[in-house]
């Protein structure tokens, strides 16, 4: 019953707000994009800091790597994130490159520093983000997150890109502020599967994925995404994620707004995780 | 001894002699008409010395000498002597001394007979109503004088006009000046105007003299020129007039202004408050011809009584045939048509569409009036119609609507279009743009419609026999969208008929150019497109792929055959920020859209474009970044 309050309550604030928020591939996990984005509520380890800083906590020690070819290969990034644990205190950084590759000049750098801290099941965590680029000259903003264990539901509540603020080399040179992203997230655990969602109000976007783990090394993965912004935008992703010691890898393959391309414009994410202490 | 005594005596007669004072002789005045009394006078002492004086005075006129005694009183002896001649007199009086019998004489006075002078019947006015009326009088200068009087005239304070201004009038003659009021003056003051004359009357005193005095107020109704909007003007347009009118001392009851139009007389009625200055209305122009506002009539009450004055303006106003037009242009595949109307004044446009009347919402566009009417889906006519306000001059369109039953070749007459088997569904609502006449004029404007995308231009060739004139003009790019190879070239024919030329236009950037003769010239988009079973894109361009501080981004399509496209935006959320999907054709530039980055962030964005031979079919796709940084 309280489930369902709760998407009743998530399903109330889907009203976006549309506001403008930071351009950037904020969603650079292969696991992520297989699942819409739905991992806000989820301890994905290093991941997590370019999601909800809180979602470091889980537990081990891990560096991850996603390499994302997106809109036929006309825009890659690169995602290098890492995180220790320290007792309950977690730390944790990122760097995420993006550049287009047809013929033509420009790079994004984001940079993160996190930190996180696990309270039982449930974790707060917080991130700096700077940002610099071929025609950025600085950048900066904070995220904060929450997660918070409810049985066999997750609920994470995150502010993104808060006091956000970039200033661009154009002529003179401008200087950007960003609303800030209110995003909130959820997930169910069942006995081999798990229900996401995420809904981030700022940006408009809503999604919901799956896990279904077919074998202990292997997990097939689904989700569906709206963003309700200028004009509705949908995808259906798929995913697998295979798990050997201490070892993840992820591949994502998502179908754009299938209905109108057809399969041309879809984007292929593949992700890797090394826990230092091993498990997923 | 005997010749002491005699020198003693002569002695004696000489100091005696000497001893006698005598004053310089006066005559005055100097100047003056024959008849009018000169008197001369002289001083001697002592009196008891003078043994007896005598004026001698001579005349040159007569070159006679006259003898006069004088009036003496004390030690002055005076003469009157009143000349009867023009002539020039000298004076000169001789005394004889008692004792001595001595001879003395005085000095020589002169005066003169022989003078200019001026007479004048002065006039004095009093005006107590001010009105724009001229009000004149008439003053009668003469000479009285024996010689040539001259002068000149002039007003104080200004105000009065004068004829003459200057000239000379003959002994004995007679001018008659003309006084005119010439100035403004406002009720509510009094005016005190004097006309005078400055003359050469030697006489004293009598160098200026008063023709007229003039008084003027302060009761009175003054009204200002009438001001109007335009001399020249077109039917269909108001022409607006204004006046101002002064008063003090009476109240208007009515104004009455009269046109004489090419109609009769029209008559309008301006009211007026109490206080009120302005007054200002308007003609409508409905007829060519010439409108003159020949009067002014304001009825008042003045004293207790009711009056009236007439002003004549006698302005007049040409009015052309109006320049008015009216165009429909066809919305291809749709059931819209859009209304472009040209008008000085502001229309109101209805569309008759069988029993319904619909009165459209009307936009200026520069010098247009637009207007859009979505049509019902049934045969028959429509009508848009354009009425102005305060006239009865109308404009009126109208096309039709056929039911075209079954796949057969469809032709409409006057070499227009020619439509292919098949080229509609079966059945179909097929509108047709026709000019009125005989079915022969009957002139297929539907679909393939002319989509005017540029302004009307006429160029007449001043040579004999008329040559190829290179016209130029400047369309609308967005209208166009890329479709350059689509861009046609339609002449003006039958006073609202466009025929389509085999001229092809040449295209650089949103110029086209041609040659023509004279005549009225648009261009024209027609925007159909043949199936293609194969599309590819040859290029994608973005202009500018970095766009720093403000500005728009293009996006230009170049396929290899008539296709369909999808084009969509995307910021690197994966967030579909423009999409649009249309017609590209084989030629060198679609313009498939226009991004106004200004309600986006900055940052890297992705354009995806896809084609087809239909548009639920993609055969290719490409993309390509570009960024925003504002």
């Amino acid at each position: 019953m309280k489930r369902i309050f709760v998407m009743i309550f998530m399903l109330l604030l889907s009203v976006a707000i549309f506001a403008n928020v930071v351009d950037e591939i904020n969603d650079p996990s292969a696991y992520s994009k297989a699942m819409a984005g739905a991992i806000y509520a989820l301890y994905t380890g290093p991941q997590s800091i370019a999601y909800n800083p809180a979602g470091m906590a889980n537990g081990k020690s891990s560096i991850f790597f996603s390499h994302i070819e997106h809109f036929l290969g006309v825009i890659r990034s690169e995602f290098l994130s890492g995180s220790f644990k320290f007792k309950n205190f977690y730390g944790g950084g990122a760097i995420q490159y993006t550049h287009p590759t047809d013929q033509f000049g420009y790079d994004q750098y984001k940079l993160t520093g996190s930190v996180a801290y696990k309270m039982g099941e449930n974790a707060v965590g917080m991130s700096l983000n700077g940002w610099f680029g071929s025609d950025i000259k600085s950048g900066i903003s904070m995220d904060f997150g929450s997660i918070i264990k409810y049985g066999k539901l997750n609920l994470a509540a995150v502010v993104k890109n808060a006091f956000a603020s970039i200033t661009w080399a154009s002529s003179p040179s401008t200087t950007q502020t960003y609303t800030p992203e209110l995003i909130v997230g959820g997930s169910y655990f069942g006995k081999k599967y798990t229900l996401n969602t995420y809904l981030n109000f700022t940006s408009g976007e809503l999604g919901f994925g799956t896990e279904i783990s077919v074998t202990s090394f292997l997990s097939l993965l689904g989700g569906y995404r709206m963003t309700f912004y200028k004009t509705l935008s949908k995808e259906v992703s798929v995913g697998m994620r295979m798990r050997y010691p201490s070892l993840n890898i992820v591949i994502a393959y998502v179908f754009e707004n299938s209905l109108k391309f057809g399969d041309l414009l879809n984007p292929f994410y593949v992700s890797l995780t090394y826990n230092f202490s091993g498990g997923i | 001894m005997k010749n002491f005594v005699i020198f003693l005596l002569i002695l004696c007669a000489a100091v005696s002699s000497f001893a006698i004072q005598i004053g310089t002789l006066t005559a005055s005045p100097t100047f003056a008409l024959k008849g009018e009394p000169i008197t001369l006078s002289i001083t001697i002492a002592p009196a008891t010395e003078v043994g007896s004086t005598f004026l001698m005075l001579y005349n040159s006129s007569t070159e006679s000498t006259e003898m006069y005694v004088p009036t003496i009183s004390g030690n002055t002896y005076t003469w009157i002597y009143t000349p009867q001649y023009v002539s020039n007199f000298r004076a000169q009086v001789k005394i004889t001394l008692k004792s001595t019998s001595a001879t003395l004489l005085s000095n020589v006075a002169t005066f003169t007979t022989d003078i200019p002078a001026a007479s004048v019947n002065s006039t004095i006015a009093y005006v107590p109503f001010i009105t724009n009326a001229t009000q004149t009088w008439n003053v009668k200068a003469t000479n009285i004088g024996s010689k040539s009087l001259t002068f000149t005239t002039f007003s104080s304070p200004s105000g009065l006009s004068i004829f003459p201004e200057n000239g000379s009038i003959q002994p004995g003659k007679s001018l008659e000046f003309k006084v005119n009021t010439s100035g403004v003056f406002f009720p509510g003051s009094i005016y005190r105007l004097n006309a005078l004359m400055k003359t050469n009357d030697p006489r004293e005193n009598h160098s200026q003299y008063l023709l007229a005095s003039v008084v003027m107020g302060p009761d009175g109704l003054l009204m200002s020129p009438v001001k109007i909007s335009s001399f020249h003007a077109f039917v269909g347009s108001d022409v607006n007039f204004s006046f101002s009118i002064w008063k003090y001392g009476i109240n208007l009851n009515s104004i009455y202004v009269f046109w004489n139009t090419p109609k009769g007389q029209k008559i309008v009625s301006l009211s007026s408050t109490p206080t009120q200055k302005q007054f200002s209305s308007f003609i409508s122009l409905t007829a060519p011809g010439t409108y003159t506002l020949s009067q002014i009539m304001v009825n008042y009450m003045y004293n207790g009584t009711s009056n009236s004055t007439t002003y004549y303006p006698n302005l007049k106003v040409k009015a052309m045939n109006s320049s008015n037009s009216m165009n429909l242009n066809l919305v291809n595949g749709s059931e819209k048509v859009g209304v472009c109307l040209k008008s000085s004044s502001t229309p109101t446009v209805y569309a008759i569409d069988g029993s319904l009347k619909k009165e459209l919402y009307v936009e200026k566009f520069k010098t247009m009036w637009v207007a859009t009417y979505t049509y019902l889906n049934v045969p028959g006519p429509v009508t848009i119609l354009a009425t102005f306000a305060g006239t009865s001059y109308t404009l009126s369109r109208s096309f039709k609507r056929y039911l075209v039953v079954g796949a057969h070749a469809v032709y409409f007459d006057g070499g227009w279009a020619f439509l292919k088997y098949g080229t509609f569904a079966s059945p179909t609502i097929v509108s047709v743009f026709s000019n009125s006449g005989p079915s022969k004029s009957l002139y297929y404007k539907g679909f393939l419609s002319l989509n005017q995308v540029s302004n009307v231009v006429s160029l007449t060739s001043e040579s004999s026999p008329s040559t190829t004139i290179t016209y130029h003009l400047i369309f609308n790019q967005s209208a166009v969208n890329g479709l350059y190879d689509n861009l046609k070239v339609y002449e003006l024919t039958g006073g609202d008929f466009w025929k389509l030329l085999s001229t092809s236009p040449e295209v650089v950037n949103d110029m086209a150019t041609f040659g023509a003769k004279t005549g009225t010239y648009t261009l024209g988009l027609a925007a159909n497109v043949n199936k293609s079973s194969n599309p590819k894109i040859v290029s994608l361009s973005i202009v500018p792929r970095k766009l720093i501080g403000c500005g728009e981004v293009k996006f230009v399509l170049v396929v290899n055959e008539d296709c369909y496209y999808k084009l969509s935006i995307y910021d690197m959320r994966d967030r579909m920020i423009a999409d649009q999907s249309g017609k590209a054709l084989k030629t060198l530039g679609n313009l498939l859209y226009v991004l106004n980055p200004a309600t986006i962030s900055n940052g890297l964005y992705v354009v995806v474009v896809s084609v087809g031979p239909s548009p639920n079919s993609i055969t290719e796709s490409v993309s390509k970044s570009f960024v925003i940084v504002r």
